[in-house]
């Protein structure tokens, strides 16, 4: 009878392809899939990294982006047969695979996951100093097959990548409409330069060369201010634990320009940049202490524009360094992450404390007058990489610097538009601010006699 | 437009007033897409309205809105109104535009006093992301220098430069990564601002086109942009919203052959040229110039070259008095 067939059959519950790239591409965003490939880029040049201020010196990687087509070429390695025939293909990292050391790939999936999400047909060409390889996959053919593999096919002849010259090749086009509109976008390239500058700001300080459309990025730097009594904080530790990588913490607090939008807090996880110039809950700002209520760190306000921290992690294991899946956060359930935590409002505190300071100098004495800002405004600079050793945060008190003299203060008054504007001209000045300067000192030298 | 209406007489200016004419010509072009006269315009009429007076004479538009933000003049702009086509809206163009009717094409010319800024962004975004095919945008900006320049200068103490505002004013991702400080400047940063009101035009069309099939996708196709001075270096830009369907019909508007756009490029540049009155008759007699060269009698060269290039489009001006 049909119905003990049927029962011998066992339950099918086998994923599909089509719901396997729908789950893995839904939930990142363009800029992130293109950081993960940059970032398999990144890995192979750690592997064969030189030594001294430029480890990474050498290393290219060139990234074409249009509404046709994405293209990211390296010269940093490439990666073998072997590795494409078991490991780097597979969804998901097996078991037994060798991991690589502080590695920014550790969750195995991010070229998978921008190749299904760009397009409909992509070619991976890879070559080690050893041996080359390619793939060419159709993506709706392949889905039509059964079999989660994919065939090898031949290399191009004008490959940019051989054995003379070991890297990786991708390329992606017949791009998925949504993709290829934001893809052919100036303002979305400005946007990938931007944050490939911001997130591999490290590496490409370490020489590693990255261009966008033949541009090649320079890297931002990230300066703190320095002088004799103003002094970054730093504070280095090792989280040990049995039978696990240690990971190395570097935490560094100080004073930098005054723009708004570079403050905060720098995460960096292995070299990657994971949060910059944070100033949310999340590093701290507006923490209160449970117990009292007491406001330990306040809300960021413009007045901490010049607020610096950067904290640095680095392990050889990967999964040790508390950033979460998409590498644009951190997991806030790690101890490593928790511990460091406390450690990152302790230094805060004093570099927050001087700022208020030398907001309350500029209030009392305006600007123009206030001798700390006069001090950090000439103060030197410090390149964050420049910055090792552990030192406890200095800044100068206004009354150590405070020159002799007559206090300053601030005038404010209001006064009707047209008698502004007619003062302006008459006196020949450029704002309503130098009508008032200017009125006074007028006034002032008459009422003396001069 | 801070204090302009109070400043300067929108009547008396040169190069102005050849570009309104210009204006008028590309807008005249439109018959293709619908009549000109069911265009709806919408602008910036400031006192003397002289845009909205203009097409409505020269090309029978119906209905036209301008936007203030002076409200505290009110009576002064209703009574100044040129005709009843102009309706008044007292609102800034952050709230006008996006609730405007765009079920017709319009034409709007955004004729900004003052360096570009991030509601200039806001404001071609609205346009772009609701527009209809057939919707032409003209946009006027300061390109004397960036505000922030003047913003940096003052505040020196702090090291933080022009450039780096700029980018915090804009917005990091509108600002191409390739500009630098003397593009802040002059006929460079009349460049620049016209590129990223283009990218920022592009990224709400790529947003736009994102769900809709291939005849729908709406392209913006640059007509021109004109150079001028008028006390301060201007910069404009004008160009058409239209879906692939409609392609065709922008050739038939053949925006190429308009004789104020030089052959091979869409910029043109307005120097207005100083000449007596019997110059200009004198140069006149010899226009439209064919492959003929001009009898410039004691005229330098240069004024007389630029009376040729835009004859049609310059006012005349009778002094009567001698």
């Amino acid at each position: 009878m049909p119905t003990e067939e049927v029962e011998d059959t066992p339950i099918n519950a086998e994923p599909t392809k089509g719901f396997f790239v729908d789950m893995i591409t839904r939930d990142i965003s363009l800029e992130q899939a293109v950081l993960d490939l940059v970032d398999n880029s990144v890995d192979g040049a750690k592997l064969h990294r030189g030594g001294g201020d430029r480890p990474l010196e050498g290393f290219e990687v060139a990234i074409t982006i249009s509404g046709v087509r994405f293209r990211i070429v390296d010269n940093c390695g490439g990666f073998s047969r072997e590795t494409a025939r078991d490991y780097a293909f597979r969804f998901g990292r097996p078991p037994g695979r060798a991991k690589l050391e502080y590695s920014l790939g550790r969750f195995g999936i991010g070229m998978k996951r921008a190749l299904f999400k760009f397009g409909d047909h992509f070619t991976v060409e890879s070559s080690t100093d050893a041996e080359g390889w390619g793939i060419n996959i159709d993506v709706p053919v392949w889905q039509d097959d059964p079999g989660w593999t994919f065939p090898w096919a031949e290399t191009s002849a004008e490959a940019a990548v051989s054995i003379e010259n070991p890297g990786t090749d991708i390329t992606v086009d017949r791009l998925k409409p949504e993709v290829s509109a934001r893809f052919g976008t100036a303002q979305f390239v400005t946007a990938i330069e931007n944050v490939i500058k911001a997130k591999h700001r490290q590496f490409i300080s370490e020489g590693l060369a990255i261009s966008v459309n033949g541009r090649h990025l320079v890297a931002t730097s990230l300066s703190l201010l320095i002088a004799d009594r103003l002094q970054p904080g730093v504070d280095t530790f090792k989280f040990e634990a049995d039978g696990k990588d240690p990971v190395d913490v570097r935490i560094v607090v100080g004073v930098g320009d005054s723009v708004p939008i570079a403050a905060g807090w720098y995460v960096v996880c292995n070299g990657r940049v994971i949060l910059e110039a944070d100033r949310s809950k999340e590093t701290g700002w507006g923490i209160a202490e449970e117990e009292n209520d007491e406001i330990l760190i306040p809300k960021f306000h413009n007045q901490f524009a010049r607020f610096r921290g950067i904290v640095t992690f680095d392990s050889a294991d990967a999964a040790r360094v508390p950033w979460n899946t998409m590498k644009d956060d951190v997991d806030r359930e790690s101890a490593v992450w928790q511990q460091t935590f406390v450690r990152m409002i302790e230094m805060m505190r004093p570099v927050v404390d001087f700022l208020n300071q030398l907001d309350a100098n500029i209030t009392e004495y305006t600007r123009e007058g206030s001798v700390l800002l006069k001090y950090v405004a000439n103060a030197g600079r410090i390149n964050n990489e420049q910055i090792k050793q552990k030192h406890t945060f200095v800044a100068p008190k206004a009354q150590d610097i405070q020159a002799p003299g007559p206090r300053w203060v601030s005038i404010q008054y209001s006064r009707p538009l047209p008698d502004i504007d007619f003062l302006q001209h008459a006196l020949r000045v450029g704002s309503a601010k130098a009508v008032g300067e200017r009125t006074f000192d007028l006034a002032l030298s008459k009422q003396r006699g001069e | 437009m801070k204090g302009s209406s109070n400043r300067v007489d929108f009547s008396l200016r040169p190069a102005k007033h050849a570009e309104r004419r210009m204006m008028t010509e590309i807008f005249r072009r439109l018959r293709p897409f619908q009549p000109v006269e069911d265009y709806l315009y919408i602008g910036f009429g400031s006192l003397w309205f002289t845009d909205f007076a203009l097409f409505h004479r020269t090309l029978g538009v119906k209905r036209s809105i301008s936007m203030e933000r002076e409200v505290s003049f009110k009576n002064r702009f209703d009574d100044n109104k040129p005709f009843a086509a102009v309706t008044m809206d007292y609102r800034d163009s952050s709230l006008v535009l996006p609730n405007a009717d765009w079920s017709q094409p319009n034409f709007v010319w955004l004729d900004y006093d003052d360096p570009l800024k991030k509601s200039m962004l806001y404001d071609v975004q609205s346009i772009a992301t609701r527009c209809a095919s057939g919707t032409v945008l003209a946009l006027t900006v300061q390109s004397f220098s960036a505000k922030e320049v003047d913003e940096a200068e003052a505040d020196k103490t702090s090291g933080v430069s022009a450039m780096v505002r700029f980018r915090g004013a804009l917005g990091a991702n509108a600002v191409p990564p390739d500009a630098s400080q003397e593009d802040l400047f002059g006929s460079a940063f009349g460049r620049l601002s016209q590129r990223i009101l283009l990218d920022q035009i592009g990224s709400a069309l790529s947003v736009r086109n994102g769900t809709l099939g291939p005849y729908d996708q709406m392209k913006f196709t640059l007509i021109c942009d004109i150079e001028y001075r008028d006390g301060m270096l201007m910069k404009t830009f004008v160009g058409i919203f239209a879906t692939a369907r409609d392609q065709n019909r922008v050739e038939q508007c053949g925006f190429e052959n308009l004789d104020f756009i030089p052959p091979a490029t869409t910029s043109i540049k307005i120097d207005v040229p100083i000449l007596t009155a019997r110059e200009i008759r004198y140069l006149e007699r010899q226009l439209p110039k064919g492959y003929n060269f001009i009898n410039y009698g004691s005229i330098p060269r240069e004024h007389a070259d630029n009376f040729a290039k835009l004859y049609r489009y310059l006012p005349n001006f009778a002094v009567l008095e001698h």
